[in-house]
């Protein structure tokens, strides 16, 4: 639609002509002659119906067709209204009378200037919302003057519901595409973004999205703003594609949809915990609120959100989702939704809490083994051990290498643990020092009680020593 | 900024003629008109109207774009009686429209109008030109809904006739010349339309209006008529039915 200030990085590089499609060379030859078809009489088959799982570019496919053939087009959404009568109302009357263009260009069938309806998430159609769609969906094919896209993941759903679309209908499979289709598609992003990405992490994303393209580009763009080192981090490391490609459209539910009833439900659809998906929202809500006083509220929700989650921690009821999940949908639409003007695109930043806590995994596990190596020794608990004897040992530590060699001989102690006593990088010179120095005296002495006894009194001489201040 | 202050009719007027064809509009404002211009969700009609600053008893506005949902604003006027007063004021920092009807303010968020495009008014050859008032054509308008979907708008050197088609009956409504204010045509034009479009934006007509016909053969039909006393354009294209050729 040469819209393309898009900062949705999938609707900005959404394919203008059939030719760009990734892989699916014979769907598109299809759908072309199902076009083609169109140029001289009205054919018998006036629909074409788009199979294949999210995110391969059915959508795109459909989009690109529209583009190609310079037709004007109409597309309905399963978040529009798709009862009997609003269905009657979009695609019956507009698939039987000519068209004005969005951009009000009179569009003259009998010239050849043709509309596409497309109906996106065919198969999804229900409860009482959509009560009588599947039916309409035939009827206003059947006369239909226009040519009509049915889009569905699931063909017999569909064929379930509304049986005489298998006659009106040309049905066109999609393909998966190959990990590497998907990264040729990724690389030809990033050299018009002009970013830098490191090639595995990009080999890595391609492999992921499992062919699903959308899914591919949403990753993509959810790292793009991190350090090259991060990203690797957050690719390889985060068992990452545990996140749900639906991620992206549960945030924008929330932030941009004008129904807080609506952002609800996509939560609910989403195959997501609220404990994980609390960090999305929390991540992105100053992205897209600028309004300092709904900022606020929106994180006023997102707290009571939060406060449940936490009694589902404590009391292990886990019927508190509910209220956490609804608070974190409903209550952040509320504040939020469709009163700011965000581009979709920026909400999907990955949230920086996880990367974070990632980076500082053998930090964390590094000060946990030391606590527990000291609370031993000491025959305390480990919060004693953290709260009141590890800061003497610190101290200790840095003024005094020969008892920091002692203490790590004694307590077998890792690199990571000497380094957060000393306070520096775990691969700094001091640690690789210390660790030198324990492995020499390991070989020089082997009476290992007297070195035990020495480092206890060590410690506690030191320790009255300090006491004296 | 935007403030205005004007009589509760002339906004019904205006919303009831938007609200024919969408139900969010991006409403344009300037130091001196109102303009809105919009292409209904299934692409078939298209809408420009104009309210000039002088259908207003008030008028102060920078320029502004304002993303209204015609549904609501159309229900609170409902509770204004006629002859009363509504203010309008753009509250920019909480992005709401208020609208004041006597001692009651409803205040309604706006929408967010990225995204909602523009059209440009097409530029069409329509050769037939007829001039009627909204009285005349009514009658036959509400004589076809039971009959068919569509109607045929014919005008002819002489005449000018709406016809209706069902299955078993037809409705004919026919004004020669002398019944018209104006007809201007050479030669016969004729068009099919959609009737539940065509009668919906009839009956957003104001009643005592005088509205033009353009009319070609197979082509839209343009709609034009003034509201708040010559102070509002409006200006609605149909897009012609398709024949079918089966």
């Amino acid at each position: 639609m040469g819209r393309n200030n898009h900062l949705d990085w999938t609707e900005r590089y959404r394919p203008s002509n059939l030719s760009e499609i990734i892989g699916n060379g014979s769907a598109v030859k299809q759908l072309r002659s199902w076009a083609d078809s169109w140029a001289k009489k009205r054919p018998k088959k006036k629909g074409a119906i788009l199979v294949g799982p999210p995110g391969i570019g059915k959508t795109s496919a459909a989009h690109a067709l529209a583009n190609e053939y310079g037709w004007d087009m109409i597309e309905l959404n399963a978040s529009d209204k798709r009862n009997a009568s609003s269905i009657d109302k979009v695609v019956g009357h507009g698939s039987r009378s000519d068209s004005f263009s969005e951009e009000g260009e009179f569009r003259s069938s009998a010239r050849g200037e043709l509309k596409l309806i497309v109906f996106d998430e065919a198969d999804n159609l229900f409860g009482r919302e959509d009560y009588g769609g599947a039916k309409a969906i035939v009827q206003a094919m059947r006369s239909s003057a226009q040519p009509i896209i049915l889009i569905v993941n699931d063909y017999y759903e569909l064929t379930r519901r509304a049986s005489g679309v298998k006659k009106l209908a040309m049905t066109i499979y999609m393909e998966i595409p190959s990990a590497n289709q998907v990264l040729n598609a990724l690389k030809i992003i990033i050299s018009k973004e002009q970013i830098e990405i490191p090639s595995e992490v990009l080999v890595q994303i391609a492999k992921n999205s499992e062919g699903d393209i959308r899914a591919a580009i949403n990753d993509l763009q959810s790292i793009a703003h991190l350090r090259p080192d991060q990203m690797s981090e957050v690719v390889m490391d985060l068992g990452w594609r545990d996140i749900p490609p639906q991620t992206y459209q549960v945030l924008e539910e929330i932030f941009l949809s004008k129904d807080p009833s609506e952002a609800r439900k996509a939560l609910i659809r989403l195959d997501e915990t609220p404990d994980k998906f609390i960090l999305w929202v929390d991540e992105n809500i100053p992205r897209v609120i600028k309004d300092a006083r709904a900022r606020s509220s929106a994180f006023d929700m997102l707290s009571r959100s939060d406060i449940f989650l936490g009694r589902v921690g404590r009391r292990q009821h886990y019927r508190f989702w509910a209220y956490s999940s609804e608070l974190m949908s409903m209550g952040i639409a509320v504040v939020s939704g469709g009163k700011f003007d965000v581009y979709s695109g920026t909400i999907r930043r990955f949230p920086e809490y996880l990367i974070k806590m990632s980076q500082s995994k053998s930090r964390r596990n590094a000060l946990k083994t030391l606590i527990s190596k000291i609370a031993k020794e000491h025959h305390t608990s480990s919060e004693v051990a953290r709260e009141s004897i590890i800061p003497y040992i610190r101290s200790l530590c840095i003024s005094n290498t020969e008892f920091a060699v002692e203490l790590a001989m004694e307590l077998e102690l890792q690199p990571g643990e000497i380094a957060l006593l000393l306070g520096v990088e775990s691969d700094s010179d001091e640690v690789e020092r210390i660790m030198n120095m324990t492995e020499g005296a390991d070989r020089s002495s082997s009476e290992d009680d007297e070195g035990k006894d020495r480092a206890d009194r060590c410690v506690e001489g030191q320790q009255l020593s300090l006491f004296e201040f | 900024m935007f403030q205005a202050r004007t009589k509760a009719d002339t906004l019904k007027e205006l919303i009831a003629i938007v609200s024919t064809l969408v139900d969010e509009a991006k409403f344009s404002i300037s130091s001196e008109k109102i303009t809105l211009r919009a292409v209904d969700p299934a692409h078939v009609a298209m809408l420009d109207v104009q309210l000039k600053k002088d259908a207003f008893e008030e008028y102060k506005a920078d320029e502004v774009d304002l993303g209204v949902d015609v549904a609501k604003i159309d229900q609170f006027l409902r509770l204004a009686r006629a002859g009363d007063i509504v203010d309008l004021a753009h509250d920019e920092d909480k992005r709401r429209l208020n609208v004041i009807v006597g001692n009651t303010t409803k205040r309604m968020s706006l929408i967010d109008t990225t995204g909602m495009t523009e059209p440009k008014v097409p530029n069409l050859n329509l050769p037939a030109k007829v001039s009627l008032n909204i009285e005349d054509i009514m009658q036959g308008i509400r004589a076809s809904e039971s009959v068919s979907d569509h109607v045929a708008l014919v005008a002819t050197p002489e005449y000018f006739e709406l016809i209706c088609e069902g299955d078993t009956d037809q409705v004919q409504l026919k004004l020669a010349k002398d019944q018209l204010v104006e007809l201007e045509a050479k030669e016969k034009a004729r068009s099919l339309f959609p009737l539940e479009y065509f009668s919906n934006i009839m009956k957003s007509v104001p009643s005592g209006t005088k509205l033009t016909f353009s009319l070609g053969v197979d082509y839209p039909v343009k709609i034009e008529f003034s509201i708040a006393g010559e102070n509002g354009e409006v200006k609605y294209f149909l897009a012609p039915r398709i024949e079918s050729g089966d």
